[in-house]
């Protein structure tokens, strides 16, 4: 199988195994979030956006921890000529999991002070 | 997070039955973090499948949301009604001059718009307007009944039955032209009164929440970018241009109104005191008209016809400068505001990211 779709058949994985065990990764802490429940499509739209608040910073570590995974794997398992691939992939996924952090907080902080500002005006 | 929607928000109404005001900016605001978030997992996906598409796409899109963003925090600022910096100076620029004052007086003033607003003033000087044609076909069809009525005067004489005001009849055929075109001005001016509430009620309560949520998905920005540019032109240039044509022309045609309702007065008093038969009073019903009273009769006819043509042939003259001036201000002056508002309506498309082709309005 193509490394790419491994990667990807990982993620969907991980992330499963993660949300089965709930908002226990949650690093913008949208638990706090109430969104309500009247079924409307504000609080709809909002319940997305809570969804996605907590689905980006587990994807996010989920990444970092493949990240390592891989970097540990190159470095143990594979021959040194075939190394730099895998150290590329895992330097990718850390940056690309650390530029996810940065925007699900950037996001976060922007909900929150859109929300402080809509509200007092 | 939860969907009260107060202060600012506050300032845009829900419309009942509708998406729109505050909830709606709410939304606006969820969708950008909810976008700003999958862009970060579209890009963490494109490094991870070392794919340029996607990564430009995250990139491209970060940068959309980011200007979205900015958009809904800027209109929050500029265009809250009442409150927004824009809306504020915009409302400034109503003169509150003794014209002004006396707008208000007209067809109700302001009643069905914003007070204090561009498009109270503009709504008032439709009023006002509406208020000059009504009293114009008011008079005009006080005039035509009298003058019609003595143009079918006859007088039998023995045998011969003369109808000597007959010719008052062409007169009225040109008061029904007049009282059609009139007929048509005031249906164009409540056209135009009714756009304006329209534009008041619709364009910053509705489009314009609209619009900003439409253009923080990246499917509907094209369209959300039209709607807001589409709601900030005809609530800004639209009404301004019409308070502008109110400004421009009304001293000119305030004159010839005056001239005009001052002509019809006097020739209603005229027609009014036209009766001929007035030296046959206290005549019974088949006494015999002596040939003195005939003759009163014909004298008065003859003074009072007279009069009464000076007057009627007057009237054409000045109904058609305050015709002309009415179609000026009412039907090429507004064609005049909309391809304003339309072409302003193009470059703010181009502004907010989108784009409408016209291609008659090209500029």
């Amino acid at each position: 199988m193509d490394r790419k779709w491994l990667t990807l058949a990982a993620f969907i994985v991980l992330a499963g195994v993660f949300a089965a065990e709930g908002e226990t990764i949650d690093l913008s802490n949208p638990s706090e979030a109430s969104c309500g429940d009247s079924g409307n499509i504000v609080d709809f739209t909002c319940n997305i956006m809570k969804t996605l608040l907590t689905l980006g910073p587990m994807i996010a570590i989920i990444a970092l921890v493949l990240a390592g995974i891989t970097y540990v794997y190159a470095n143990v398992f594979v021959t040194a000529d075939q190394r730099g691939r895998y150290h590329t992939l895992a330097t990718s996924l850390a940056l690309g999991a650390i530029i996810l952090l940065a925007l699900v907080g950037g996001a976060g902080a922007i909900s929150s002070a859109g929300s402080k500002l809509l509200t007092t005006g | 997070m939860g969907s009260n929607v107060t202060g600012v928000l506050g300032d845009f109404p829900e419309t009942p039955g509708t998406m729109a005001g505050g909830a709606a900016f709410q939304i606006a605001i969820y969708v950008i973090v909810s976008m700003i978030v999958l862009v970060g997992i579209v890009y963490l996906l494109g490094k991870a499948l070392s794919n340029r598409k996607l990564e430009e796409w995250a990139k491209n899109e970060f940068l959309q949301v980011f200007i979205s963003a900015a958009m809904v925090g800027g209109l929050f600022l500029l265009m809250a009604p009442g409150t927004g910096l824009i809306i504020i100076a915009f409302n400034s620029l109503v003169p509150t001059d003794a014209f002004a004052t006396a707008l208000s007086g007209y067809s109700g003033g302001c009643s069905g718009v914003s007070p204090d607003t561009v498009i109270c003033y503009a709504y008032a000087y439709m009023g006002y307007l509406a208020f000059q044609i009504m009293n114009l076909m008011a008079g005009i069809f006080t005039v035509n009944i009298i003058l019609d009525i003595l143009s079918k005067i006859s007088i039998d004489v023995i045998v011969v039955e003369v109808t000597p005001l007959s010719g008052l009849s062409s007169i009225v055929q040109v008061f029904n032209s007049i009282l059609q075109s009139l007929f048509f001005l005031g249906i164009m001016v409540e056209v135009e009164r009714a756009l304006l509430i329209f534009v008041d009620k619709v364009a910053l309560q509705m489009f314009l929440p609209i619009g900003v949520v439409l253009r923080t998905f990246f499917g509907t920005r094209k369209l959300g970018g039209a709607l807001m540019a589409l709601a900030v032109g005809i609530y800004l240039v639209f009404p301004l241009t019409i308070a502008m044509n109110a400004m421009a022309v009304t001293e000119v045609t305030t004159q010839a109104y005056t001239d005009t309702a001052a002509s019809l007065m006097n020739l209603t008093s005229i027609t009014s005191s036209t009766n001929p038969m007035a030296e046959t009073e206290g005549t019974s019903s088949g006494d015999t008209v002596s040939t003195d009273q005939w003759n009163g009769v014909l004298e008065k006819l003859q003074s009072s016809v007279s009069s009464l043509t000076n007057a009627a042939m007057a009237i054409p003259t000045l109904m058609t400068t305050m015709i002309s001036l009415l179609v000026v201000q009412v039907v090429f002056l507004p064609i005049l505001s909309i391809m304003l508002t339309v072409i302003s309506i193009k470059e703010l498309a181009n502004l907010f990211g989108s784009e409408i082709n016209l291609s008659r309005f090209e500029v």
